[in-house]
C-alpha cells in the first residue's frame, strides 16, 4: 500500500476469531472481535514502511509505504 | 471498543523496528551493481602486483594521545561507564515494567548489536576492554583471592564460540517469538552472563579475547577502524584494510565472518513479501522456516567463500589448505557495508528511542537523564539520504573487500597466477554485493 505524507488510509479488518490489530509506527492498536469489522484510520506522517499485523497468532496483513 | 487509537504508553511490548526503510530506487540498484562490476575488474587489472600493506604501516598518533589511550584512569573511566550502563539496564530488566517503554529491547537489540558494531568501526574493537563479563570474572577472582590469569584448561576453540553465540543472538533478534518480552530477555541476558562467566572462568582471558561473541563482533568490525595498533603495539591511524589483514587465522574465523554477513542478509530477505506470505501460509511453524533460512544464509556465505577460495587455489596452483580462512577477512568490509545499509535508520530511530526510554527504566514516568523528549533527527532518516547511505556503504564495503582479496592473492599466489586465481573470489563478491542491493530494492 502506498500512502503520501498527509494522506489518510482507512483499513477495515474482519477476523474469524478474537484478536488484536496493530499498525506499526502509527502506534495504533485495537481489539478485533470475531466476525465484527474493525475500522482503523491512519494518516501518513514520517516516510518509511510500516507493517499492519495481528497478534494471536502473529500474522502480517500488509505493509504501508509512506512516501 | 472500535477504532480507538490508544497511546504508546499502554501498549504491550513489541520489539524494536516498527519502522522500515522505503525500497531502494531501481536506478540506484543498477548504478550500484554496475559500479561493483567495473570496480572489481579494474582492480584486478590495475592494482599492485606485489603485497604492499604491512603490519608496520600507519601514521603514529601524537605521543600524548597514545599515552592517554593507554593510561589506567582513562581506561577505568570507560570500564566504569560500561558497568554503569550494564547495571542500569539490568535494573530495568529485573524491576522495569513489561511495556513498550521498557528500554531493555532497544539496549540489547539496537545498542549492543548495531551500536556496538558502528562505534567499533569508528574507534576500534573496544568491547574487549569494557566487556562486563571480563570485570565480573575479575571481581569473582579477586573475592576468592585467585590470580588473574587463572584457567582450568587451555583455550583452543578460537572464534567458534563467538560464531555460535552470534548466531544465537541473531536467532533471538530475528526469529524468536516474543523476543521483546521481559521474560524472554531475562532468560537470554542472564543465560548469556552465566554461560559466559563459566566459560571465562574455565578457559581464562584467552576465551574472552576471541570466544566471547560481543568481543568478536566488536574486534572484527573494529579492524576496519582507522584507529589501531600496528605490529609493535603503538597506536596509529591507518587504512581500513590494515586491520583485517592483521587478523590471525584462528579456528572459526570463516564461521564467525559468515554469521556476521549471513545474519544481516537474512534480515533483509525476511522482509520480502513473497517469503513471509509463504511462511505464514505453510502448515509448519514459522519459526521452523525462519530458523532454517537464517542458518542457510550463513552456510551459503561460508560455503560459497570456501568454494571460491578452493577454486582460486586450484587455478593458482597452490594447496587449498587454509586458503578459505586467509580470504575470510575480505568478508568483513562487505558485512560492514550490509550492516550499515540495513541498520542505519534503525540505529538513528530506535537508538534514539532507547535513550529516551533509558530515562525511565522502571516505567514510573520518571525522566532521570533528561532525555525523555528526545526525537530522532529527521534529516538522518529522510528517504533520499537513507538510500544514499545504503548504496555508498554497500559499494564501499565491496571495493574494500575486493582490494583486501587482491592483497591476499598477491601475497599467497605466484605473480602470474594471482590474477587468474582471484576470479572465483571476485565473482562471489559481486554476487554478495548485487544480492545485497537487490534485497534492499525488493523488500
Amino acid at each position: 500500500m502506498d500512502l503520501a505524507v498527509g494522506e489518510e488510509l482507512t483499513i477495515v479488518v474482519t477476523s474469524d476469531h478474537d484478536d488484536e490489530l496493530h499498525v506499526h509506527g502509527f502506534d495504533v492498536e485495537d481489539k478485533l472481535e470475531a466476525g465484527v469489522p474493525t475500522t482503523v484510520t491512519v494518516t501518513g506522517k514520517d516516510p518509511g514502511v510500516y507493517e499492519v499485523e495481528t497478534h494471536e497468532p502473529p500474522l502480517r496483513l500488509l505493509k504501508i509505504a509512506v512516501r | 471498543m472500535t477504532a480507538a487509537a490508544r497511546p504508546l504508553a499502554v501498549l504491550p511490548a513489541h520489539g524494536v523496528g516498527s519502522r522500515e526503510d522505503l525500497p531502494l530506487p531501481f536506478t540506484l540498484l543498477l548504478i550500484g551493481a554496475g559500479l561493483a562490476l567495473v570496480v572489481s575488474f579494474v582492480a584486478l587489472g590495475a592494482l599492485w602486483k606485489q603485497p604492499r600493506l604491512h603490519r608496520e604501516d600507519g601514521r603514529l598518533l601524537p605521543i600524548m594521545v597514545s599515552l592517554a589511550l593507554d593510561s589506567a584512569p582513562v581506561r577505568a573511566l570507560f570500564v566504569a561507564l560500561s558497568l554503569v550502563i550494564t547495571g542500569w539496564t539490568l535494573v530495568a530488566l529485573v524491576f522495569g515494567a513489561d511495556t513498550a517503554n521498557n528500554p531493555v529491547p532497544s539496549v540489547v537489540y539496537v545498542w549492543l548489536w548495531v551500536g556496538l558494531a558502528f562505534s567499533s568501526m569508528v574507534f576500534g574493537g573496544y568491547w574487549r576492554l569494557v566487556n562486563p563479563v571480563r570485570w565480573l570474572r575479575r571481581g569473582l577472582l579477586a573475592l576468592g583471592r585467585i590470580e588473574e590469569d587463572f584457567a582450568l584448561a587451555d583455550y583452543r576453540l578460537g572464534y567458534w564460540p563467538a560464531a555460535a553465540g552470534l548466531l544465537a543472538f541473531a536467532w533471538l533478534e530475528l526469529v524468536a517469538p516474543d523476543n521483546a518480552d521481559l521474560l524472554t530477555l531475562r532468560l537470554a541476558v542472564f543465560g548469556y552472563l552465566l554461560v559466559s562467566l563459566v566459560l571465562a572462568l574455565a578457559f581464562g582471558p584467552a576465551y574472552l579475547r576471541a570466544g566471547d561473541p560481543f568481543t568478536a563482533w566488536s574486534s572484527l568490525y573494529g579492524t576496519l577502524s582507522p584507529l589501531g595498533r600496528r605490529a609493535d603495539g603503538r597506536w596509529v591511524l591507518r587504512t581500513p584494510l590494515h586491520g583485517p589483514l592483521m587478523l590471525d587465522s584462528r579456528p572459526g574465523l570463516l564461521a564467525v565472518t559468515s554469521v556476521m554477513l549471513g545474519s544481516t542478509a537474512y534480515d533483509g530477505f525476511s522482509g520480502e513479501t513473497r517469503w513471509y506470505s509463504f511462511v505464514q501460509s505453510s502448515s509448519l511453524p514459522a519459526a521452523f522456516w525462519e530458523t532454517s533460512a537464517l542458518v542457510t544464509f550463513c552456510l551459503v556465505v561460508a560455503g560459497s567463500l570456501a568454494l571460491a577460495a578452493v577454486l582460486s587455489a586450484r587455478l593458482a596452483g597452490v594447496s587449498p589448505r587454509g586458503v578459505a580462512s586467509a580470504f575470510a577477512p575480505s568478508l568483513l568490509p562487505i558485512a560492514a557495508g550490509y550492516l550499515i545499509a540495513h541498520y542505519w535508520s534503525l540505529w538513528v530511530w530506535e537508538g534514539t528511542h532507547g535513550l529516551t526510554k533509558m530515562s525511565d527504566p522502571l516505567g514510573t514516568g520518571a525522566d532521570l537523564l533528561g532525555t525523555a523528549g528526545l526525537e530522532a533527527p529527521a534529516a538522518l532518516i529522510a528517504p533520499g539520504f537513507v538510500a544514499g547511505v545504503q548504496v555508498v556503504s554497500i559499494i564501499t564495503g565491496h571495493v574494500l573487500g575486493v582490494v583486501l582479496a587482491h592483497e591476499r592473492a598477491v601475497a599467497l599466489f605466484r605473480r602470474r597466477a594471482a590474477v587468474l586465481g582471484q576470479l572465483p573470489l571476485l565473482a562471489v563478491m559481486v554476487v554478495y554485493t548485487v544480492g545485497g542491493l537487490t534485497l534492499l530494492f525488493s523488500s
